[in-house]
């Protein structure tokens, strides 16, 4: 073939802008923001934001994102730093350092956003964002009403690119201090606007609404509870009531549960109280929302005879195993339970039953920064995050790029331990540590 | 069924004739909307395709279309292979597939070949991506640097 008709092939098609973004579609998102310093019309394909839309769409499977990888953060521990648990190839999460702040708490992982709270010294919140560490987009949020009160304040986040560009934060505000009455405000990025006090609600004290703990799965945003639970229709706007497991399992207290969801389905797991307590009760919520039911009873136990190296139950009250989450399968139906133990990711697939490795760092070594504070590993509960590597952050008016903003102070990276039940003397230790540092 | 047997002639940009089953030829979108919108035993040009690319297209149109009239005992999975067969070719061919589909309108053979290059180019380095598609650097090295600097974290050699 003659050399130069080869070269028009490649050059036809490099110039040709649709025949481009079809390439460039079906590329992995770290590829792309990689390919963003080729020329400045590859800059401007790859940050155009209904190009973006279209990437994220393409990256669906059965109208639903997969995530990338595995955010885990330590309980009780704010920190911009994660430890990352890669699905499918490496990759390196592109952390929160970006943002000017050392007390980083991710509050939500929602399809490729993340909304985070930031802290000053003296453990007040100072800051709410949205941004997506993907392509470093970032956006304060605003309130209408001032979070910043005596009154709790919770924020979440309804985002799902697969079927609508656009995003909406969900605000719950006690109306009073310590008077369970909350109003509801949303922020609509569409029309870049606040709807303040769309409905009014009275919680019962035995309902304990972990508002802080949302879900946000086939366009209802779900809260956990321990008794009847509260969703939101985000569409409708409006609230509706389901039920929730008790606490309670015969006479044995429930210790940590994990709520979540994959592939359109509701997914709760729970540990309940015991020396030594190796099972994790798998509950599903049943699609018409009737009731929950317990879909397996896991026992660690089984999965210690698959991996042999993995030491559970060796530590009293702490089972050696956390940070459990749902995630669908490829062109399978039904979903794995992903799970932290003993410094190892496994799963339990309940396509057939078994026990799987998910990322293994290797003899000796386990996945899980040990934290000062903790005695042991085990201590350390895991609070996994799904990172969607995407290139899409929303509507480009309702995020701003990071490269318009001003330069921020350099991150001062430390692990900073603060517990925020007992507000003890180990946060000040850590903070005057900090200070030093400084 | 008589119009299993009709035939349409292409003509490619070398002047090669093909006469070619109408139902592997309407795999084209393009090819479809000349047949029906000109006289039936006229030539159909395409123009801007070779015959040796045309052949493979062909080829791969003829499969897909046996495959799903049930005339070929081809299961998914190893349509699904010969597919993948069918793309193993040197990157200009490759290109020529691209710029073929994308003129004939068969959507999934552009799919086809678009993955590929996909899956061909995502590890490169943005230098060898300007050498692949001839493309011209029109950063300064100040801007480039700092398009770099900022997405850092995609660089790393282990990803992809």
């Amino acid at each position: 073939m003659n050399p130069k008709l080869m070269i028009s092939s490649a050059e036809k098609i490099g110039n040709n802008r649709d025949l481009l973004a079809q390439i460039l579609l079906r590329l992995p998102a770290k590829s792309l923001i990689k390919f963003k310093c080729v020329s400045k019309q590859w800059l401007s394909l790859i940050s155009n934001p209904h190009f973006c839309l279209s990437h994220t769409r393409h990256q669906g499977h059965e109208g639903f994102l997969r995530p990338t990888a595995l955010l885990l953060k330590v309980e009780y521990v704010l920190s911009p730093e994660f430890d990352v648990v890669p699905f499918k190839h490496f990759s390196q999460v592109p952390f929160f350092h970006y943002i000017s702040t050392s007390y980083l708490n991710i509050l939500q992982s929602c399809n490729g956003l993340f909304v985070c709270e930031t802290q000053d010294d003296d453990n007040n919140v100072s800051e709410y964002f949205i941004c997506n560490p993907t392509t470093k987009q970032f956006k304060k949020l605003s309130f209408l009403q001032n979070p910043i009160k005596d009154g709790e304040f919770y924020v979440s986040l309804a985002f799902d690119p697969l079927q609508s560009p656009h995003y909406k934060i969900i605000v719950v505000r006690e109306v009073l201090e310590n008077s369970l009455i909350f109003e509801l405000d949303i922020y609509a990025s569409e029309s870049d606007s606040w709807k303040v006090a769309t409905t009014i609600f009275e919680t019962k004290e035995g309902d304990c609404i972990k508002f802080e703990d949302s879900v946000f799965c086939n366009g209802k945003l779900h809260w956990n509870s321990y008794g009847n639970q509260l969703y939101l229709d985000v569409e409708k706007e409006c609230l509706q009531m389901m039920p929730m497991p008790t606490p309670l399992r015969g006479n044995r207290l429930e210790i940590y549960r994990y709520f979540g969801e994959s592939g359109g389905r509701l997914y709760l797991a729970a540990t309940y109280h015991a020396y030594i307590d190796l099972d994790l009760y798998v509950h599903q919520m049943a699609s018409d929302y009737s009731h929950w039911f317990l879909k397996h009873r896991l026992n660690m136990g089984d999965a210690m005879e698959v991996f042999p190296e993995l030491n559970l139950g060796c530590h009293p009250f702490s089972s050696g195993f956390s940070g459990v989450s749902f995630v669908g399968s490829e062109r399978k139906e039904e979903v794995k339970v992903v799970i932290w133990a003993d410094g190892k990711i496994i799963c339990y697939d309940f396509n057939d039953g078994a026990w799987k490795m998910i990322h293994d760092p290797g003899p000796g070594l386990k996945i899980g920064t040990p934290i000062e504070y903790f005695n042991h590993l085990h201590e350390q509960r895991f609070i996994p995050y799904k990172y969607f590597e995407s290139v899409y952050g929303s509507d480009e008016a309702c995020l701003i790029d990071l490269d318009i903003m001003p330069r921020y102070r350099k991150v001062i990276l430390l692990e900073t331990i603060y517990n925020l039940i007992m507000g003890n003397n180990n946060s000040l230790k850590a903070r005057r540590t900090l200070n030093e540092v400084r | 069924m008589g119009s299993t047997s009709t035939k349409i002639k292409l003509r490619t940009s070398d002047q090669k004739v093909f006469e070619v089953e109408k139902a592997v030829a309407v795999q084209s979108q393009t090819i479809k909307y000349f047949y029906e919108n000109g006289s039936p035993d006229s030539v159909i040009h395409v123009h801007s395709v070779s015959g040796d690319i045309l052949s493979k297209i062909l080829d791969y149109c003829k499969k897909h279309v046996n495959s799903a009239a049930g005339k070929e005992d081809i299961s998914p999975e190893e349509l699904h292979e010969w597919d993948a067969n069918f793309v193993k070719v040197d990157q200009n061919t490759l290109f020529d597939l691209i710029l073929a589909a994308n003129f004939l309108k068969i959507e999934s053979l552009l799919d086809l070949t678009c993955q590929t290059v996909a899956n061909m180019i995502k590890g490169k380095r943005p230098e060898e991506i300007r050498t692949t598609f001839n493309i011209k650097n029109d950063y300064t090295i100040e801007a480039e640097e700092a398009v770099r600097r900022e997405n850092k974290w995609a660089f790393d050699m282990l990803g992809v």
